[in-house]
């Protein structure tokens, strides 16, 4: 059913006349309102008069159209002049504007204002200059008057010496200084002398011509003017400033540069290059290569096959990537195409062997050396993207028939490229730690060391490679050797204090191996360099092995005296008990001893300590594995303390309690943690650490069987607490829990990606 | 206006660390950034880029060239051609395009 509008409420005879005179229709404006002043006439509808002759005169005289500012103005005589000045004063300043100095000065003599006469004389010097007529103001103001017009005749044929000789003449009280100015701003301007052309420019009265003009000009040279331009006005100057330039080579970057945005094709813009080309080799010929750079990076990010052949023909072939290999493999490993992409890196590698023109030897070796590396890590993706299995998006229920594997294709060993890149650049660090990590990994430990020691022949310094090395040595057992690297590292980083600190533990792990092979002196001694490291006091573990080498000899008093060094915090306690039982083992206690040092322990673990002590006692463990022992009993105590730390979460202690998960997480310590997220959850409902810890060691376990629906609801839960908590300090973890919601269910990731998420 | 990191710096590619640093610190000397702070600012970028060997053949194999926007050769060309010498006639044309 149609509605019927509601009639339009007729606009008053007021708005009626404004919006004619927005619309520039002065005609039928001052027809209203003259009618309307017929009918009423009050003070109301002859202001409306007034109003429409002032925008008529003012527009016509400001566009240059005398017979019809002449007509405006006779009907402005017409009105009545009131009791006041104030129209005879517009009638007297319409003339001026309109280039009639004798009738304004007619209105303005009875006045008697002299500054009246001198804002009219002003006026018409606009006019006289405008229209090339200096005698539209009498003969003691020519001379001002042809001052500028030769003044501006010197300037636009170069000779600004001479133009600033014809202005010598124009003083203070002239009418034609705002010209003077005007020029004076256009040479400074001309010059590149921005900051005289704006004082200049500034200076300039905004009632006169002169200003309106030096609009077009400083807004090009002066920001914050532009700024506080309307921006039709800003546009308008900018246009008008571009005419004045020569048609040419500007309008065809600009062309191309509306051509070259993101996400658009380049047909447009090589098409705009074509007419660009010829203007750029006449007139710049020095900026065609950095058009082509500006060409190639546009390729790269929005371009088709089809650019690289328009690229040639109008550059010919890039020079520090003639194929276009080193492009085509970036875009090819952008869009995951890695096995294509690994094909042109390999040929961009063969040709940076021959070393490009201008390209010093070392510097190419470097760059040689870094496309290995980066084919390292394409290999790397590429034999983890072969190791997932496909995921069948409509397998909902795990009901349908499963497709024969095919045969995976042979993967490439990133080894073999890292390798080469260290042969390349022996002193790069990046593709020496790769190639060490890979052969640590993969337990080909010679190899490890050969690869470690060649790189610190030719970087001794690289802290991260002597680091590397100690803790692989600490692993291995070989404390002597993994402290001979940490002092290395310590040499070359003396005030690092992660540094400082390993350093110690290996000083440590070194006397606990004197103290196992009875060299119990030799062990004090390197002893005393643990304490001179750790600023003059012992260490923890540092009395702890003294207490254990006095227990071993027979030194209770002595024994007692370092175990109470340790400290008497309740964690120091529950350490204490923990490295005694290490000691009984390592140090070879006498049976009873090292029965009691056992059942002390026992004794502890059963007494439920708070988190802070099992934080301390998990570092302690974890130095212990660093110094790779492998003692008869390990692997049992080892399950015994996990054992207990699964079920050992308690309420109060939240901080503590994420610090031994993290600490777990850290060791990958996953069915642990699966149990002890899981306990902790219950504890603290409203962390969100823990459901997406259970989830992390579920995952993180292969041979786990679980339910998805079971992981993505604890994910949501997780997702959902944080959400709750505004600036909530677990928000880092939002990144990886979408992550695993889209492994989990790729379907769901689907649709929420259409239809935004839940 | 940001430019090609050897070119800013007016040092050959065969450059070592040493004769980077040594043009570098000849420039700062030169351009004080209490007296000239972009053009300091554009010598420390550049100095940045390729003051080691690793740091320029990252430069040449991923971001040589990047400089090279069409904004930046824009800019370039209208620092470079001469600015106008309107005439009078010119400039009252501007005023009034109809007339």
């Amino acid at each position: 059913m149609a509605i019927k509008k509601a009639p339009a409420k007729p606009a008053t005879w007021r708005e009626q006349i404004e919006a004619l005179l927005r619309a520039g229709n002065f005609a039928e404006a001052w027809k209203l309102a003259r009618n309307n002043w017929t009918k009423e006439p009050n003070a109301e509808s002859l202001a409306f008069c007034r109003t429409v002759v002032t925008r008529a005169c003012e527009h016509f005289a400001e566009a240059n159209r005398p017979t019809d500012f002449a007509k405006y103005f006779e009907l402005g005589e017409w009105l009545p002049k009131g009791e006041g000045n104030e129209w005879t004063i517009a009638l007297g300043l319409f003339q001026a504007r309109a280039g009639y100095f004798n009738k304004a000065k007619t209105l303005f003599e009875p006045l008697n204002d002299p500054a009246l006469l001198a804002k009219a004389v002003a006026y018409v010097a606009d006019k006289t200059v405008v229209g090339r007529h200096a005698g539209l103001l009498p003969a003691e103001y020519h001379a001002g008057y042809e001052a500028i017009i030769a003044g501006f005749g010197h300037f636009h044929s170069g000779n600004d010496e001479a133009a600033r000789e014809s202005l010598g003449g124009i003083g203070l009280q002239s009418p034609y200084l705002e010209w003077k100015l005007l020029l004076r701003g256009l040479i400074a301007y001309s010059a590149n002398d921005d900051g005289r052309a704006i004082e200049n420019f500034a200076r300039l009265d905004p009632e006169r011509i002169p200003s309106k003009i030096a609009v077009i000009f400083r807004a090009q040279i002066d920001p914050s003017f532009r700024d506080r331009l309307p921006p039709e006005a800003a546009a308008q100057a900018e246009r008008k400033s571009r005419s004045l330039y020569p048609a040419g080579l500007h309008t065809h970057l600009k062309s191309i540069q509306s051509n070259l945005g993101r996400g658009r094709s380049l047909t447009a813009a090589f098409s705009a290059l074509e007419s660009a080309l010829p203007f750029l080799k006449a007139q710049k010929p020095e900026l065609l290569p950095r058009l082509a750079n500006c060409f190639y990076h546009a390729i790269l990010h929005q371009g088709q096959p089809d650019d690289m052949k328009r690229y040639r023909k109008s550059f010919g072939p890039p020079k520090e990537d003639p194929q276009f290999l080193k492009l085509q493999g970036t875009i090819l490993e952008q869009t995951d195409q890695l096995d294509a992409s690994l094909a042109c890196w390999k040929g961009y590698a063969l040709w940076l062997e021959a070393p490009p023109e201008g390209w010093p030897g070392d510097l190419t070796k470097r760059v040689h050396a870094r496309v290995l590396y980066r084919m390292g890590n394409i290999a790397v993706d590429l034999a983890d993207w072969k190791d997932e299995p496909e995921e069948d998006f409509l397998d909902f229920f795990g009901q349908r028939k499963k497709a024969k594997p095919k045969a995976p294709k042979p993967v490439i060993d990133p080894l073999v490229f890292f390798s080469s890149a260290t042969e390349a650049a022996p002193d790069w660090e990046e593709p020496a730690l790769e190639v060490f990590d890979r052969y640590s990994a993969e337990g080909r430990i010679e190899l490890a060391e050969a690869a470690a020691n060649t790189h610190l022949k030719s970087n001794p310094g690289s802290l991260a490679m002597l680091e590397k090395l100690g803790t692989l040595y600490g692993i291995q057992g070989r404390a002597e050797e993994c402290l001979q690297y940490r002092r290395k590292a310590l040499a070359a980083n003396p005030l690092d204090k992660t540094v400082v600190e390993s350093t110690l533990r290996a000083t440590i792990a070194v006397a606990r191996r004197l103290a196992a092979g009875k060299n119990y002196v030799e062990a004090e001694e390197t002893l005393k360099q643990a304490t001179e490291l750790n600023g003059g006091h012992p260490h923890y573990a540092e009395s702890a092995l003294r207490a254990g080498i006095a227990q071993k000899l027979g030194q209770a008093e002595d024994a007692q005296r370092h175990a109470a060094a340790m400290g008497d915090l309740p964690q120091s306690e529950f350490l204490r008990r923990y490295l005694r039982q290490i000691h009984a083992t390592l140090l070879k206690f006498k049976p009873a001893e090292k029965k009691v040092a056992v059942a002390e322990f026992a004794e502890a673990l059963k007494q439920k300590p708070a988190p802070i002590s099992w934080c301390a006692l998990l570092m302690a463990m974890s130095d212990i594995d660093a110094e790779g022992w492998g003692f008869t009993g390990e692997a049992a105590l080892r399950k015994k303390i996990l054992a207990a730390i699964a079920g050992s979460a308690q309420p109060g202690f939240e901080l503590d309690t994420e610090g031994m998960a993290a600490f777990l997480q850290e060791k990958k310590e996953w069915p642990t943690l699966q149990k002890f997220a899981a306990n902790a959850s219950k504890h603290y409902p409203r962390n969100p650490l823990f459901p997406y810890l259970e989830v992390v060691t579920i995952l993180a376990q292969p041979a786990k069987k679980f339910s998805k629906g079971t992981l993505s609801n604890k994910l949501y839960k997780a997702e959902d607490l944080i959400r709750l908590m505004p600036e909530s300090k677990h928000a880092y973890l939002l990144p990886d829990i979408q992550k695993m919601q889209s492994a989990l269910n790729p379907l769901r990731s689907m649709f929420d990606s259409f239809f935004g998420p839940r | 206006m940001k430019a090609d990191a050897f070119a800013t710096l007016g040092v050959p590619l065969s450059a070592t660390d040493v004769d980077i640093r040594k043009r570098y610190l000849e420039l700062t000397v030169q351009f004080p950034p209490e007296q000239h702070a972009e053009k300091f600012a554009a010598m420390r970028e550049a100095y940045e880029k390729i003051r080691t060997l690793d740091a320029r053949a990252k430069y040449m194999l991923n971001d040589r060239g990047k400089e090279d926007t069409i904004e930046a050769i824009l800019e370039e060309v209208e620092c470079t051609t001469p600015r106008p010498r309107p005439s009078l006639s010119m400039l009252v044309q501007l005023l009034h395009p109809k007339t």
